[in-house]
């Protein structure tokens, strides 16, 4: 884990944040996570770059209280249950099982407002630039070059768009109860999904990476769900036959899908006219009971496969592997803050995914603090407000929240 | 759950599955030990011998119901003696073997008898499979069974062909659909598993009976000479050791589970044929890969190979690799996204190998 704290964040800024965090969790509750008793909890603290891990609580005072005391700048607890959570070797923990977790994260999705806020700054020549950074300096050629990520509603509803469909796969194909899922945001660029069921307990790593797969559609093949009976193309309407039906519905639904369809699959003139003008045919063929694909003449089942090979990328969905299928992974411990954002780790209910603000729902700080920027930032909303961008050597007073996101960053010093 | 009191099992079902629960316990009734049988059940020595020389041979396992008792003592007899051996080779052939004649006889029984034996603890796996019974027909395919995804996984991980990929199954609310065919497979393949993995308890060598100690010579003799006739190991191995250094991964997997005497899919068996022509290595050599196969037949491996080497194939794109389960991506190379195809790989290896030795020098 990298640290954010750039040359010019002193210990006073440290200090501040520890206190801060400190304050919050004085004074909110922290509902420790299921079975917590079983879970290894690890902690980043402000002062140095190392992780306490193989820490255990028997009780949510002992955990809230550590809280209040360090004010960890990141707090992680297991996704695993052990005997003994506090032995320090995987081996001597005693592995009991652990829950199925899924992580989406902005910074795996190819976002394009990357470019927009996203910076990076030479730490050798002060030369800076937008986007991700370059390996070398373009100035003087350093390749110690700081990067700056920001976070956004675009990278944020991206991120949210996943999840989204990641639940669908775990409800409706794997049948896990919608009480058992948790869906969290990460307190920074994603979220995580927790599956809290005695099933996906003992799964292995080969395991769960099938469930990813399947998941991600990996290995996919678009033969498996029809068949052809006298020149009629039958589908299935279960698992991903259902999705391979719904992505050509959309797809020839409107202007706009024919138009992708075209861009997508390099289909030539023809072929898109001929789809174009049997159109109804086809969508009323997938709409009957047992679906089916009735092609115009001229177009083969091969154009059809590509074709649907292609459009099945918008069900895919894009999950960090690692987290998923690591058995033995720490994850961000539910509401506590998130070290380079100040957020809280927010737990959300499922019937309130679609409105959730982490702009909003996540924020915990309240108050005025005046501060300075070290270098220019994109803007941040905070609540119902935006404020910025911000000029480098500028002096402002700024809410809490804002300070602490940026300070955090180590792209602002207190004033 | 399951209502199991409808199907009467009988003394000749336990001789068919001898694996199940009801078998061991009448087993464990008859008070037999290793001292007594020579005198109560001498068929069963028989039956047992025949029972191993027909797995090593022919590579398949036959049934006698003509003597029940013999019949269903045969078989926790022959995993004792296969234990005792301790010879990978030689359980993996049975285990290959028993699992054919168990899918054979399966396939023809009724479906309460397959729900039983399916979802009764300990007889496939621990806790029985989550299965259930339901309609499901289509023109060309009747799917009657639906199984819970989780033990599909778990049933279905030593078969790397697509059809059977999770991602390809028709799954919904937490099931997995299956024809008759189909779950009767899965079943043949948890015994197979569980024959190769799981432990028969240990017996003090010391005390074995005399004729047990026969037996054992016995079988492990023919088991020499057909390993010998048929492998030509020791060439074999050696030649590995060569050129194993710069194999990547994916390769290493495959090779290493045919020198096993595991079963590859197709598409693996294409695979390294493809890549063992494309590093120049010539039919013989890439035949002598493939011996260990439990339906290895020279004369088809070598019709594809030479067929293989006129069409002038290029092994597959890591990313092909990747969709078809054979990706075995535990080298920092394969994770960082730069090696396309695993000729690159071998290549670069060599490479590094080649310097590397240089350099001590």
């Amino acid at each position: 884990m990298s640290s954010d704290a750039g040359k010019q964040r002193t210990s006073r800024e440290l200090l501040f944040l520890k206190r801060m965090f400190s304050s919050y969790y004085r004074r909110v509750k922290i509902p420790p996570p299921p079975d917590f008793k079983y879970r290894e909890f690890g902690f980043m603290l402000w002062d140095k770059d190392v992780m306490v891990r193989h820490k255990s609580f028997s009780d949510a005072e002992q955990l809230q209280n550590f809280l209040a005391e360090y004010g960890p700048k990141h707090a992680y607890r297991s996704v695993a249950y052990y005997y003994d959570p506090e032995a320090s070797t995987m081996e001597s923990k005693g592995w009991i099982g652990a829950d199925l977790v899924f992580d989406v994260d902005a910074d795996h999705l190819n976002t394009p407002c990357k470019m927009e806020h996203d910076f990076w700054v030479c730490e050798h020549c002060g030369a800076h630039g937008r986007g991700g950074k370059p390996e070398q300096c373009h100035k003087c050629g350093s390749s110690n070059i700081k990067e700056f990520t920001w976070i956004c509603e675009r990278c944020l509803d991206l991120a949210k768009e996943e999840i989204i469909k990641l639940k669908d796969f775990l409800i409706d194909d794997f049948g896990i109860s919608p009480y058992e899922l948790k869906i969290v945001y990460s307190g920074h660029r994603g979220y995580h999904l927790h599956v809290y069921s005695e099933v996906v307990r003992d799964l292995t790593r080969d395991e769960r990476r099938e469930m990813l797969d399947y998941i991600k559609g990996i290995g996919l093949s678009v033969s498996s769900f029809y068949r052809k009976s006298s020149g009629v193309i039958i589908f299935e309407r279960e698992g991903w036959g259902g999705r391979i039906l719904k992505s050509l519905e959309n797809l020839l639904r409107d202007e706009d899908g024919l138009t992708a369809l075209k861009d997508m699959s390099e289909m030539d003139r023809s072929t898109l006219e001929k789809l174009r003008s049997y159109k109804s045919v086809i969508l009323r063929g997938l709409r009957e009971e047992s679906p089916k694909i009735i092609l115009p003449k001229g177009v083969g089942e091969k154009t059809l496969i590509k074709l649907l090979a292609k459009a099945l990328k918008m069900f895919e969905v894009e999950v960090d592997e690692p987290v998923t299928i690591d058995v033995h992974r720490i994850i961000r411990l539910e509401n506590s803050l998130h070290g380079k954002t100040g957020f809280r780790v927010t737990e959300i209910p499922l019937n309130y995914l679609d409105k959730f603000d982490a702009f909003k729902d996540a924020i915990v700080f309240r108050g005025e603090v005046s501060i300075k920027f070290l270098f220019d930032c994109p803007p941040l909303r905070i609540g119902e407000e935006v404020f910025g961008p911000f000029k480098r050597g500028q002096k402002v007073e700024v809410p809490m929240a804002l300070a602490i996101f940026v300070l955090a960053r180590g792209v602002a010093i207190l004033l | 759950m399951q209502r199991h009191e409808t199907v009467k099992l009988y003394k000749e079902d336990l001789a068919k599955y001898p694996f199940i629960v009801q078998a061991r316990e009448y087993v464990r009734k008859l008070n037999i030990d290793l001292q007594n049988l020579q005198n109560r059940v001498p068929e069963a020595i028989s039956r047992v011998r025949k029972l191993i020389e027909n797995a090593i041979i022919k590579g398949e396992c036959d049934i006698d119901i003509d003597n029940v008792d013999a019949e269903i003592i045969a078989y926790p007899l022959a995993r004792l003696l296969i234990e005792i051996i301790n010879d990978r080779w030689l359980k993996q052939r049975f285990a290959v073997a028993f699992s054919k004649r168990v899918w054979n006889l399966l396939r023809r029984e009724s479906n309460e008898k397959i729900m039983l034996i399916a979802t009764q603890p300990g007889n496939i796996c621990e806790n029985g499979w989550n299965l259930q019974r339901e309609e499901h027909i289509t023109d060309n395919k009747a799917y009657e069974w639906k199984l819970h995804f989780k033990d599909y996984i778990r049933a279905s991980r030593s078969l790397k062909a697509p059809t059977w990929k999770l991602t390809n199954r028709l799954v919904s609310n937490g099931y997995v659909r299956l024809t008759k065919k189909e779950l009767v497979r899965l079943i043949a393949e948890c015994v197979k598993e569980r024959l190769i993995s799981s432990e028969v308890p240990r017996v003090d060598l010391q005390e074995i009976p005399e004729w047990l100690k026969e037996l054992i010579e016995e079988i492990r003799d023919l088991m020499n000479r057909y390993k010998k006739e048929v492998i030509r190991e020791d060439l074999a191995d050696m030649r590995f050791k060569v050129t194993e250094e710069a194999f990547p991964p994916c390769v290493i997997r495959i090779i290493e589970a045919a020198s096993r005497g595991e079963n590859l899919s197709h598409e693996e068996r294409l695979f390294l044929l493809f890549f063992m022509l494309n590093i120049g290595k010539d039919v013989e050599e890439i035949i002598d890969y493939y011996r260990k196969l439990p339906d290895f037949n020279e004369e088809k491996t070598r019709y594809y190979i030479l067929h293989a080497k006129a069409k002038g194939y290029t092994a597959h794109n890591c990313d092909t690799l990747r969709s078809l389960g054979i990706c075995t991506p535990n080298h920092e190379w394969c994770v960082s996204g730069n090696i396309k195809n695993p000729l690159v790989f071998y290549r670069r290896m060599q490479y590094v190998i080649r310097r590397r030795k240089t350099e001590n020098k």
